[in-house]
């Protein structure tokens, strides 16, 4: 009976993995409504589950609103269209693998006009800004963006690792505590960022990585090696 | 019918064979450890650390490194059986703070909205979150999946 209980306790640790290709939708409260056949359905409490990403057809246009943003959107031209779509193809195999749910395009980010993009990992929603067409390393920021939603689907014992070696603490009333050097400034932001630099700069510049953290590099190995493995 | 009697053996011997600590999950164990603040009954409860580093300040403190579970003791360099702090990894795969929630609904939750950066490239919501009764504390972000929480922090 103990073990019973136990089980059901543990219960939602063995089903929640969400793909990829899946959104995590929280548990909610629906409210009663009537079906279009008339039947009432009563008040209920629909439990956490995944759902999947359908289709390709990621790019939205104005008109939506975004939690979590607060600028305004614009229409996507063919040519952006192409240009997102040829860097995305070009990602990593395992990278690839994170659908995007949706791709909105607007002028410019509200808090720093200089930013190329706005990720909301909840949602699996890249915002990119003008600052983006005029990057010369969009393919970078495709990247940097992706693993902003990848983090959130690691092993925990392999993410654990990588902060360890990339020297994050965490402390009574405060933040996460950056390491004192790091390897791109805003690094020390959040863990989240610092995971997204690092994966940028595996790619991009894998001699700087491999001199900088030799262990965070071959961490980072041993982590897309298992994702490309799944 | 057969069946269902075979499916109750197993349970019942399986119950039967597991001892106390084998049913207590990470975070069980830490409050457990928590009590005492001891490196033997931290011992006792995950086994001996996978390594022990020193802390970045000062090298002041012991750190017993559990890879599997996540955890972190910090232990005082001076008095070795002394806990000063613990953390774990939680980052669990379901919504970590409906789970927490639920779990420690029983004790006082502060709850404190913690500043956005406006600037950066990803969106958030972060909260900071203390249960002082248990000297727990961890923040969570509304705009990640599953509210996954990175550290969870004991006195």
């Amino acid at each position: 009976m103990r073990l019973l209980v136990f089980i059901l306790f543990l219960w939602p640790s063995i089903s929640l993995a969400c793909k990829p290709n899946e959104i995590h939708i929280r548990e909610q409260w629906i409210k009663p409504y009537t079906k279009t056949d008339g039947s009432k359905v009563l008040g209920h409490i629909r439990s956490e589950h995944c759902r999947t990403i359908s289709g390709h057809n990621y790019f939205q246009d104005a008109g939506r609103e975004i939690k979590g943003f607060k600028g305004k959107f614009k229409a996507w031209t063919q040519s952006e269209k192409a240009l997102v779509q040829s860097k995305l193809d070009e990602l990593p195999s395992w990278l690839k693998k994170y659908k995007i749910a949706s791709i909105l395009r607007a002028s410019s980010h509200p808090g720093n006009p200089k930013n190329p993009a706005l990720t909301i990992p909840a949602s699996k929603t890249i915002i990119l800004f003008d600052a983006f067409f005029k990057s010369s390393t969009v393919k970078d920021v495709l990247l940097h963006e992706l693993a902003h939603i990848a983090i959130w689907d690691l092993d925990p014992v392999q993410l654990h690792k990588f902060f360890i070696s990339n020297g994050w603490t965490y402390q009574k009333g405060k933040r996460p505590i950056p390491p004192s050097k790091v390897i791109i400034p805003d690094s020390s932001h959040s863990p989240s960022e610092d995971f997204a630099n690092t994966l940028e700069v595996y790619y991009s510049n894998p001699k700087l990585l491999k001199e900088f953290n030799p262990k965070s590099f071959s961490i980072l190995e041993e982590i897309i090696k298992s994702k490309d493995n799944r | 019918m057969r069946l269902l009697y075979i499916c109750f053996f197993l349970f019942a011997a399986c119950a039967q064979t597991q001892s106390e600590s084998d049913q207590l999950d990470d975070i069980d164990k830490v409050l457990l450890v928590m009590k005492t603040k001891t490196t033997t009954e931290l011992v006792k409860l995950f086994g001996e650390p996978d390594k022990i580093s020193l802390s970045d300040d000062n090298k002041k403190m012991k750190i017993y490194r559990y890879k599997k579970s996540r955890v972190d003791a910090y232990v005082y360099g001076k008095n070795r059986n002394k806990i000063s702090h613990l953390t774990i990894f939680f980052f669990k795969d379901f919504d970590n703070y409906t789970y927490l929630k639920k779990r420690f609904e029983k004790y006082k939750w502060l709850e404190k909205k913690l500043p956005d950066n406006k600037s950066g490239d990803v969106a958030s919501d972060k909260y900071l979150v203390e249960i002082p009764e248990i000297g727990m504390q961890f923040e969570y972000d509304n705009h990640t999946p599953k509210r996954k929480v990175m550290w969870i922090y004991f006195e």
